[in-house]
């Protein structure tokens, strides 16, 4: 598989998936791994652990699988591939600008940012039920929370601080 | 929402990098970029306000891309125009990016080891503690008795229990929202 082909996979996926990473996994395993053989298997779960692993958006992932296959090239011109479609948000902003104050579409909005409050509990939900697996993810979770809620911490400072004390448990307990 | 033509919140390309630089440090994904976006344009810069950032995330995921691309796009383009868009989409990139492709070629070395099973007990549980302080304030927009309230309560179930498709969803509820919460034009003098 050429590095231009490469592109194209992962920009058709990007806009069937609306740019939903993990739900891009599945497809690219199938074209990368089982079909054309660029990468093995443990090279792709390793590129996506990284990314979940890593800071930034999870789709960045695509630049390890770049990365793997053709070098820095492949890491710039995948990432370009999942970032670019994001301009196609300038129309949608300027046409809700225009219309946003025919009724209709300020119901179409109160409606979205009603679902979208629901989403985002939805997720935090989803990502909790994979991450919060052992007691040792609780503490760094619980500190954190306490420290921005209840002490009105900076939060990233919280996430470093708490984040300190969970590796310094985890060395502790093994 | 102020217009993107709008003066007002506008800022140089160097403030735009650093915030957007800061936010792509965060760790989970869209949602901690989402959060601390939300600390420092809403809670701290008072650039914009939080209905601001949810119009904007809902209309983001109706995207074909990542949702944080469109909404860095969208929301770079607000505060620095067409160059505020790029240098904020670099800025957010730029960390993630370096991050991924560094381990990426420590593959032979990282690939069986224990080194990323210290990220998962640590910065990710704590970026989810961040996440879920972000939706707790974006959520408490709409956090009233109110029509908004069951509709979100029923967009809710449906991801949770039903897993119904993301984006169908929002289209729905944009649908449900058109029809019945537009609200009562103004009685005229």
């Amino acid at each position: 598989m050429s590095l231009g082909a490469l592109v194209g996979l992962i920009l058709g996926f990007n806009l069937l998936t609306f740019g939903n990473g993990p739900v891009m996994v599945p497809l690219l395993q199938r074209h990368l791994v089982e079909t054309s053989g660029v990468l093995t298997l443990d090279q792709f779960l390793y590129a996506y652990a990284i990314g979940r692993a890593t800071p930034g958006q999870a789709n960045l992932y695509v630049a390890a699988i770049g990365y793997m296959a053709y070098g820095w090239l492949g890491a710039a011109a995948t990432v370009a591939a999942i970032q670019l479609p994001g301009y196609l948000v300038l129309p949608l902003v300027k046409g809700y600008e225009r219309f946003r104050d025919v009724r209709a579409v300020g119901g179409f909005t109160r409606g979205l940012t009603a679902v979208s409050v629901s989403l985002m509990l939805s997720v935090t939900y989803d990502i909790g039920r994979d991450t919060l697996g052992s007691p040792l993810t609780w503490v760094a979770f619980g500190l954190t929370l306490g420290l921005i809620t209840i002490r009105r911490w900076n939060a990233l400072l919280a996430m470093v601080v708490a984040s300190a004390a969970g590796a310094a448990l985890k060395l502790a307990v093994g | 929402m102020a217009s993107i033509a709008d003066g007002r919140g506008r800022l140089g390309p160097v403030q735009i990098f650093l915030v957007f630089f800061k936010a792509g440090c965060a760790f989970g994904g869209g949602l901690g970029i989402l959060a601390l976006l939300e600390e420092e344009l809403v809670a701290r810069r008072r650039i914009m306000t939080r209905s601001d950032l949810i119009a904007l995330w809902s209309i983001g995921r109706i995207v074909p891309s990542g949702t944080m691309t469109a909404v860095t796009v969208a929301i770079g383009h607000r505060l620095g125009g067409l160059t505020g868009s790029v240098v904020a989409l670099v800025a957010v990139i730029v960390p993630g990016f370096f991050t991924t492709v560094a381990l990426a070629a420590a593959y032979s070395v990282l690939g069986h080891g224990a080194a990323l099973d210290y990220v998962r007990v640590t910065l990710i549980p704590a970026s989810l503690a961040l996440i879920l302080v972000s939706a707790i304030r974006l959520g408490s927009e709409i956090a009233r008795p109110s029509p908004e309230l069951v509709l979100a309560a029923a967009a809710l179930v449906a991801a949770v229990v039903f897993r119904v498709n993301p984006t169908l969803l929002l289209i729905g509820g944009g649908v449900v929202g058109a029809v019945f919460l537009r609200r009562p034009a103004r009685a005229r003098p």
